[in-house]
């Protein structure tokens, strides 16, 4: 049997070996394919309510459902409810016919309906779209959103507000509308 | 009377201070109230007092008209700061003020007009230098 024959077979004895071995590094490595989108927890009429570390309530998260899905990091809110401490005396909750609560617990994007009140003063926040950081206290929209103040409502498209300094600034389109002052 | 009109005023931009009380507009700036209409680059409205809204508007220039109404001639203000005071009824026109009242003009440092009494009052500034007041009365028998 020739020389080159011989090199020929111990080729071909170490690849099936080598395909072999990879096949089953293969299968153990890779985690069982999870269907997407599939429903994994849903919550009726539920509030989350999270706490600083003296003890005070600092946001809650409520809904009347909240469906979390397999492979999707978010939940997803039918009659939202969120709300926010400030200070003892000082906080803001907003509302929406649906909300989505994203991975890192700290933004809610609300949509359908949205008011928000901030409840240390007369302030109304009303648009269809809002999107809230629930740390850096700032809601933010490109929507058309209006704000009763004072006697007065100022309305324009797009919106960032920074709800514990209580600023608003409307970016595009401002309209207002200030009711005659008492005769 | 305007001044039991509402407000509407319309700009590109604005930023509300809920803890000032006041509302700053950028770009564009109209203001209407009534027949009175108010132009600027930026607008100023401060409803820290509830009683009085004060009204403060910028311009290169900012602009104060108010059409011809019956006999009551038109008027034509502008001046690089205009202060509005909703109660007091009263415009007040600073730096490079000028107001025509029909066919008549006043120019000066600082004007004063009184909107229901159809006043004019001009003087000095005391922030500015002193500088010259200007009028012009049409000759008699053009219409005032």
């Amino acid at each position: 049997m020739t020389r080159k024959r011989i090199q020929t077979i111990v080729l071909c004895v170490a690849a099936a070996i080598a395909w072999q071995f990879y096949d089953d590094i293969d299968m153990r490595d890779a985690p069982p394919e999870l269907p997407r989108d599939m429903l994994q927890t849903y919550l009726k009429n539920s509030e989350t309510v999270r706490f600083d570390t003296n003890g005070q309530a600092k946001d809650s998260v409520g809904a009347e459902e909240i469906r979390y899905f397999t492979g999707v990091a978010r939940g997803e809110l039918t009659n939202a409810s969120i709300s926010r401490t400030l200070t003892l005396s000082e906080s803001w909750s907003a509302s929406a016919m649906r909300g989505t609560v994203f991975e890192d617990n700290q933004t809610v994007e609300l949509q359908g309906q949205v008011v928000l009140n901030h409840d240390s003063n007369d302030i109304q926040l009303t648009t269809d779209r809002l999107r809230l950081d629930l740390v850096k206290d700032i809601a933010s929209t490109d929507a058309i959103v209006t704000l009763a103040h004072h006697g007065a409502t100022t309305q324009s498209e797009g919106l960032t507000a920074d709800l514990k300094q209580q600023s608003f600034h409307f970016t595009h389109k401002v309209t207002s509308v200030y009711a005659p002052l008492e005769p | 009377q305007s001044a039991q009109d509402p407000i509407r005023i319309s700009a590109d931009e604005a930023t509300r201070s809920e803890l000032e009380g006041i509302t700053r507009y950028l770009g564009n700036v109209v203001l209407v109230q009534g027949t009175i209409t108010i132009t600027a680059s930026s607008l100023e409205i401060d409803q820290a007092n509830p009683e009085e809204i004060k009204i403060i508007a910028t311009g290169s220039p900012a602009t104060f008209v108010q059409p011809m109404v019956g006999a009551e001639p038109a008027i034509d203000a502008k001046a690089q700061t205009i202060r509005y005071e909703q109660v007091a009824r009263k415009v007040i026109l600073e730096q490079d003020a000028r107001i025509q009242r029909g066919e008549s003009i006043i120019r000066g440092p600082l004007i004063e007009y009184f909107i229901d009494e159809k006043r004019v009052q001009a003087g000095q500034d005391a922030n500015q230098p002193k500088s010259r007041v200007e009028v012009v009365i049409p000759p008699s028998g053009s219409t005032p």
